[in-house]
């Protein structure tokens, strides 16, 4: 792993600790930013380039400069880190949780929000405590809560826990569930900015977006936005999850080829059949994935998606009717059944991947399963049921002659036994 | 069991999920939130007990039929899927006769299986309650739930 100053990965520890932090220049940051006026905070990260690192890539600095006055503002940081094949807010909560805590109350100042939340996915329970006890090693050391560091500014924090729901992670659907609701995303505008939690503005982040701060106002918006793709520049926490050697989170400057990345990750397991990158939503790729760069731009250019960085390594041993199954079941469970064209569209699709799977697929399947993802593209809701498209068409435009190929000796077999 | 003690959560319904994750713990030893409390859920935050099934039902995690002493949550996301969940799940369905969404007929386990754990680079993973169990393989589950059996036994004692 690349360890530039400006690095999650440098502040990287195995048990987390409040003097540890502070001995390799912890809260410097936000020591900067409380000698700054609010809008000079604001100004430094537009000027870094941030880009929220959740999937969406919305310029951070641009949100943060959107949110109005009022008396009661909130800061939410999006701890829900539900796509399959994403690991790499696991991997800051557990190593690097001040940076998070400290970003977090960086924003809160920059923002003028006086109460932050923390939302984390109700499957990291042991988190949710190691992120309790953080956040009171840094009240007894006044560095959260009421005249932070003795001056005018007090933040405050309280953990949320979830409790399982992919659909969560969506920033309306996480403020619904996290004012006790069903976790329906709801329509934009009006933005979390204009009127979010009961109402009030709201600024929500990613984990990592927020553990970037620090890094920017420590060591200054030039030296972030020199690192990477000049369109969406910083370093990046990237998840390398199946068959690689070392499957892990590495953190590389964005712009990354995923060839570099594969190969920090140990290389590939046997031989290279598909990639899947930015989640489950994204496309599949085979071999010439190693040559794509994983940044937001260059990834949109080709058709695909940063999303949250994960990239899904699969060998030749991989049986491609069963990723199609996997994919299509997920959606169908995840779906938050608001929208009729999602709730029904899933549900179809995932019992057609799993006829085709179980060996009772029918040749009309394909192009009927095409059609209904055309159909919830153009139809649905939220982001959500329109990408199912997206991994489905690919899986099948690269490897529809498998599963075809499948389809046909499942009928034959059908005539035979 | 013990009870849970309300008066330390505020009655409003940004509460609730935390709720669910208490009583689904404490109230019962069998991982869900009993009519009982649901009802005492609803009272302390002022919603009638359909507004609070209807929060409930949303999420994965919390049940309203009662489940095994150990809930396990084996991961079958893409990930896990191609490093071989599903061999532990074959395993845990001949070898111990689980059944996914059911419970085990002593009573100890029931079978669920998740989309994401958020620990890939350990994969396949599973969650035995609030415990991650990663890097499985089928001698390992088979220990853990060899172990679990003995725990049990012995509190029964």
């Amino acid at each position: 792993m690349k360890r530039s100053r400006v690095s999650i990965s440098s502040y990287a520890m195995e048990s987390p600790d409040i003097e540890a932090y502070l001995g390799i220049g912890g809260y410097q940051g936000l020591k900067k930013a409380l000698h700054m006026k609010k809008d000079g905070v604001i100004q430094e990260v537009q000027e870094s380039k941030l880009r929220g690192r959740g999937g969406a890539g919305f310029p951070t600095g641009k949100k943060w400069a959107g949110v109005p006055q009022d008396e009661e503002i909130y800061l939410v940081c999006n701890a829900d880190e539900g796509e399959p094949g994403t690991f790499k807010d696991r991997y800051i909560m557990e190593h690097t949780p001040f940076l998070m805590v400290e970003g977090m109350t960086i924003a809160g100042y920059g923002v003028g929000a006086s109460k932050g939340y923390i939302y984390i996915r109700g499957e990291y329970p042991a988190i949710a405590e190691t992120i309790q006890g953080v956040l009171e090693a840094a009240r007894k050391q006044n560095l959260l809560g009421k005249n932070i560091l003795d001056g005018d500014f007090s933040f405050d924090i309280e953990i949320k826990r979830g409790g399982g729901s992919y659909v969560v992670g969506d920033e309306t659907a996480l403020l619904s569930s996290l004012m006790g609701k069903r976790g329906f995303p709801w329509m934009k505008p009006p933005y979390p900015t204009e009127k979010g939690l009961w109402d009030r503005p709201t600024v929500v982040n990613n984990v990592e977006t927020l553990t970037y701060v620090p890094l920017i106002l420590a060591h200054g918006a030039a030296a972030f936005a020199d690192i990477g793709a000049p369109g969406s520049p910083g370093p990046k926490l990237y998840s390398v999850s199946g068959n690689v050697n070392s499957p892990g989170v590495y953190e590389f400057p964005m712009g990354v080829s995923v060839k570099e990345l594969l190969k920090a990750a140990g290389g590939v397991q046997g031989q290279l059949k598909a990639v899947q990158i930015g989640g489950t939503a994204g496309p599949l790729y085979d071999d010439t994935a190693l040559s794509m760069q994983l940044d937001y731009d260059s990834m949109n250019a080709a058709g695909g998606t940063l999303g949250s960085g994960a990239v899904v390594v699969m060998n030749s041993k991989t049986n491609m009717a069963g990723v199609l199954d996997v994919s299509m079941r997920f959606f169908a469970e995840e779906s938050c059944g608001q929208c009729f064209p999602c709730r029904y569209g899933t549900r179809q699709l995932s019992y057609m991947a799993r006829r085709i799977a179980s060996g009772s697929g029918e040749q009309h399947y394909l192009p009927l399963m095409r059609e209904t993802g055309e159909v919830m593209r153009a139809t649905s809701f939220c982001p959500f049921g329109q990408s199912v498209c997206t991994p489905l068409n690919s899986l099948l435009d690269q490897f529809g002659d498998e599963v075809e190929g499948f389809i046909r000796q499942q009928d034959y077999i059908r005539e035979v036994i | 069991m013990q009870s849970v003690q309300l008066s330390s959560v505020p009655p409003s319904q940004d509460h609730i999920l935390e709720l669910f994750h208490k009583f689904q713990k404490q109230d019962t030893d069998q991982n869900y939130l009993s009519p009982n409390s649901v009802r005492r859920i609803a009272e302390h935050l002022n919603l009638s007990m359909a507004q609070v099934y209807g929060v409930l039902s949303f999420y994965h995690m919390f049940s309203y039929r009662p489940r095994g002493t150990y809930v396990i949550r084996l991961c079958d996301s893409l990930s896990c899927r191609i490093v071989g969940s599903l061999d532990i799940y074959s395993f845990l369905r001949k070898e111990l006769g689980l059944q996914r969404d059911k419970v085990s007929e002593d009573g100890l386990f029931s079978l669920e299986i998740v989309n994401c754990l958020g620990s890939c680079n350990t994969a396949p993973n599973m969650m035995i309650n609030d415990q991650l169990v990663p890097n499985l393989t089928v001698e390992k589950v088979k220990d853990y739930i060899h172990s679990l059996r003995e725990e049990a036994k012995n509190e029964a004692v």
